[in-house]
């Protein structure tokens, strides 16, 4: 299991240098200057003073050489461009935990809801229940979350002024921005339950437990859970590096400060170290999930659990 | 010594499917003695799981109709399992009447210890702590010969070869001693030197703890060397029952010719071409009203098409249903032994 873990960690680790290369190369081969951007008409010499200091002035590769440098040895993103004085790793520290409270609240409901309607679909197979969630799946599924999020602001903050059209700092703020972040999650966790589900109850040995004497609910609960769970496994992983990073588009609709308004941001400033800076955040975290999903399905699934710990 | 255990008449069985309703057990009358061996041999979809299903109540509720208009009864010790609740049925499955299955690499739960899924049974239907439940299961697993019984006891299905896997189904099965046992082709899927050590096992149980089996298969080398009794169904009928031998002796339908003639003899050599039945069997969402079997038959004649032959009976334990044994039926060309009581 640590000889795995330690593999696992070394790929994540190169998976995250190169990366790191590609995206710093990439940005540095966009169309655009982040000073012009930033301060437009300047003299000659202030423009210069400016590059220099971001290291603009080097050649591309000095530049990469540096940039590597300072984030392995320091874990420096570097100063943003824009944001005269705060580094990258600032943005990260002071956002992340506003994007992630709201990802974390919806990723909880998306989990619980989903797999509850999704289960309640699959045991009721086409009776009425199973036909309302499916219809409301689709929806949920094809309605974009800002359509929704409009749809909540106007009625339960407009129109019943239940909670605040927008802003930040109460846990009524809270309400909107999870309700429209959780809904596309739920649908597809129901959807995905339910097919999980359906499969596993088709299977032999759900018939073998029958045929011991299980009760519909015994079976329910030490043969059909476990196995339907298997695949959901998988989707929890990323979704869970997902919250950090948030969504642009509710961040932007309820005014939240979170990190995901700074990416979309951060690309249109031409901020390159921002971009960059984000870009390796959100890949560390996208990396540590997948290797946390492979522990995951370790525990939930034993074939896979031996695997690993044979030599 | 013989008393019946099960008796089960007039049973029929028929599924609504999207393509209309089909009739997959069509009036099936057989009983099983205390501790014989009833095989019921047939080609694939002949209804021969069907039936079995029904005994222990494993169809799907919703799509199933059982019985139909005569009035089915599955006797158990008497009782009628048909009219029992749902939660009656629960309490006899797995503890009264076992089952084990065609596939041993799929009937068990692959996140589940072995030893939990033979004990679960026994949990369920005794009073018991989970230890002894696994104490119990653990000498289960010795009973069906699993060397490392106690080591074995904690790992998973996929650790466990196919023969291995049928032999902890078996335990399963027998954990709480059932007094009867269907197998449900247990050795399909198995490969050829692991299918005998199954049923020496089965066989060897089954005198052990006094069981009566109801043998479900297409394999006929499989029965010759267990069975007590023999019936043969074709398209949700029994066409013929009886011995072993008067089966593989002195069978008086031509589809139980049919299958004994399809499988392979020791002394067939190279050059010879094994016999294989023609066709396929009928459309049983349109069942025809004659003899089923009649379109395959060599011996077909017209009447077998319009008319269900009446069920003959030569012995004891030996009917048949076919029109060759009717008085009036032209015996010329047939084999010598398969005329019974007109020779």
């Amino acid at each position: 299991m640590l000889k795995f873990l330690g593999k696992r960690l070394a790929f994540g680790i190169l998976t995250l240098f190169l990366i790191a290369t590609a995206t710093f190369f990439l940005v540095a081969g966009a169309p655009g200057d982040p000073i012009a951007a930033k301060v437009g008409q300047m003299p000659e010499q202030a423009q210069e003073i400016i590059s220099a200091k971001y290291g603009l002035d080097k050649p591309l590769f000095q530049r990469y050489a540096l940039y590597m440098k300072n984030l392995v040895t320091k874990g420096d993103f570097g100063e943003s461009i824009i944001y005269t004085g705060k580094t990258a790793n600032d943005v990260i520290k002071e956002n992340t935990m506003v994007s992630a409270k709201i990802g974390l609240i919806a990723l909880v409901f998306q989990v619980s809801i989903g797999l509850s309607l999704g289960l309640v679909s699959a045991l009721k197979r086409g009776k009425a229940a199973d036909h309302v969630i499916r219809v409301l799946v689709v929806l949920a599924i094809c309605v974009p979350s800002f359509v929704f999020a409009a749809v909540l602001q106007y009625f339960l903050a407009f129109k019943w002024k239940l909670v605040p059209v927008f802003g930040w700092g109460q846990w009524t703020n809270y309400v909107l921005p999870v309700a429209a972040y959780a809904l596309g999650g739920i649908a597809s966790y129901t959807k995905y339950m339910r097919s999980s589900t359906l499969g596993v109850i088709g299977e032999d040995y759900i018939v073998t437990a029958k045929a011991k004497g299980c009760t519909s609910r015994r079976t329910l609960r030490k043969h059909v859970l476990r196995n339907s769970l298997i695949p959901i496994v998988t989707m929890v992983g990323p979704a869970l590096s997902g919250i950090f990073a948030g969504s642009f588009v509710i961040e932007k609709m309820f005014a939240i400060p979170g990190l995901g308004f700074y990416y979309v941001k951060a690309v249109s400033d031409n901020d390159y170290t921002m971009i960059i800076g984000l870009t390796i955040f959100f890949a560390m975290l996208f990396v540590g999930a997948l290797i946390l999903v492979d522990i995951l399905y370790g525990i939930v699934d034993p074939r896979i659990r031996v695997a690993k710990g044979s030599k | 010594m013989d008393e019946k255990i099960l008796e089960v008449r007039n049973l029929s069985v028929s599924f609504h499917t999207y393509a209309g309703t089909s009739h997959a057990v069509r009036g099936v009358d057989f009983y099983l003695n205390k501790g014989e061996t009833l095989a019921i041999v047939g080609e694939s979809g002949c209804g021969k799981t069907v039936t079995s299903k029904a005994i222990m109540g494993l169809l799907p509720m919703e799509q199933t109709e059982i019985g139909g208009s005569e009035g089915a009864e599955i006797l158990f010790n008497g009782e009628d399992l048909l009219k029992k609740s749902e939660n009656e049925m629960t309490a006899i499955r797995g503890s009264k009447i076992s089952m084990i299955f065609q596939d041993p690499m799929t009937s068990l739960n692959p996140t589940m210890r072995i030893g939990e899924q033979i004990a679960e049974s026994i949990l369920i239907h005794n009073e018991i702590s989970k230890a002894d439940a696994l104490k119990k299961a653990l000498e289960m697993l010795e009973m069906v010969k699993i060397p490392n019984a106690a080591q074995r006891l904690k790992q998973y299905p996929f650790e466990f070869s196919g023969g291995m896997r049928q032999r902890a189904m078996i335990a399963v099965a027998l954990a709480c001693r059932p007094e009867i046992l269907i197998a449900d082709e247990p050795t399909t899927a198995l490969d050829v030197t692991i299918q005998a050590q199954i049923m020496d096992l089965i066989g060897e149980l089954q005198k052990e703890l006094n069981m009566a089996v109801i043998l479900v298969t297409h394999d006929l080398g499989v029965v010759a060397s267990v069975a007590d009794r023999i019936q043969v169904m074709y398209a949700g009928k029994i066409v013929e029952r009886g011995s072993v031998d008067e089966i593989f002796y002195q069978s008086t339908h031509p589809y139980t010719r049919a299958l004994l003639s399809s499988v392979p003899k020791i002394h067939t050599n190279n050059k010879e071409t094994l016999y294989s039945l023609k066709g396929t069997p009928p459309d049983l969402i349109h069942p025809p009203t004659g003899c089923a079997f009649a379109p395959r038959c060599e011996y077909g004649m017209r009447i077998c098409r319009n008319k269900y032959p009446e069920t003959v009976k030569f012995s004891e334990t030996q009917e048949c249903s076919c029109w060759l044994h009717h008085p009036k039926a032209d015996h010329s060309g047939l084999p010598e032994n398969m005329v019974r009581g007109n020779r």
